[in-house]
């Protein structure tokens, strides 16, 4: 049944992301929440924010390092095996 | 029954290496501690090849290797522990009416995810690895969820827990040690 979620039921919901599959009347009640609700709106930017930033992070790690070198000792390495 | 392929070694490490080279730096692998992990996954992999059944893609295998080999070497918990202290800081988060007592601080604008990714990186450190790689299988890998509960051999409940613990920990941590936060 529809009802409104409070800030902790959304969060919550957010935080799980979309692994729940949620009906759609609660998907809009969320969406509706989010609208008018600042802190829940900044919660789940954060979380965007956070995900990205990961990416970013092991992409900066990428560029540092040879990975064609790495890819050609590794099949060296296990060749001899 | 899926026909098995025959494995060509050069071809699965030129196709597979970055990625597990990646989800070892997810889990907190640095260096040449990442390279002989992923190292030894592929002889791992090479070893038990035949129990590679086509059921799962190859790369959600080698994954699931790599995550296995992770834990057992730093010896980590195998299972989400049914109490984890971030639950509480959760719940205190909000108030009467289960609302926000305040308003969460910390970067909120994409565009400040470039800064933010040294933060989170030490973040990171403070969580177990299942929480890690589910994680960064969701974040990074952008893999779909009967992927990731394959790799973790966990349910899809307990993935659940698990990136609400990590998501939940991550923002805390980010919103301590981004600047000027109160």
């Amino acid at each position: 049944m529809m009802h409104l979620l409070n800030c902790k039921e959304v969060t919550t919901r957010l935080a799980l992301g979309d692994i729940r599959q949620y009906p759609w009347w609660e998907r809009l009640v969320i969406r509706f929440h989010m609208v008018i609700c600042d802190a829940c709106r900044k919660y789940e930017r954060q979380l965007k924010v956070i995900g990205k930033a990961l990416g970013i992070s092991i992409e900066e790690k990428r560029r540092k390092t040879d990975t064609a070198d790495f890819q050609k000792r590794l099949i060296n390495k296990l060749d001899k095996l | 029954m899926v026909e098995k392929a025959a494995i060509n070694l050069t071809e699965t490490v030129r196709a597979y290496a970055d990625a597990l080279l990646g989800a070892a730096w997810g889990l907190g692998w640095r260096g040449t501690d990442a390279e002989d992990l992923v190292q030894e996954t592929f002889v791992a992999f090479l070893q038990a090849s035949e129990r590679f059944e086509g059921r799962s893609t190859l790369k959600t295998y080698l994954f699931g290797i790599l995550y296995n080999k992770a834990r057992e070497k730093r010896r980590d918990a195998a299972r989400e522990q049914a109490v984890d202290p971030i639950d509480e800081v959760f719940e205190q988060r909000f108030g009467f009416l289960d609302r926000w007592r305040t308003i969460p601080q910390g970067p909120e604008d994409l565009a400040l995810a470039q800064e933010t990714a040294g933060i989170v990186e030490v973040c990171m450190q403070s969580l177990p690895a299942q929480q890690r790689m589910a994680f960064y299988l969701k974040e990074v890998e952008h893999l779909p969820t009967e992927a990731i509960c394959n790799i973790l051999q966990v349910t899809v409940t307990h993935l659940g827990v698990a990136l609400f613990r990590a998501r939940n920990k991550l923002r805390e941590c980010v919103q301590k040690q981004w600047k000027g936060s109160p």
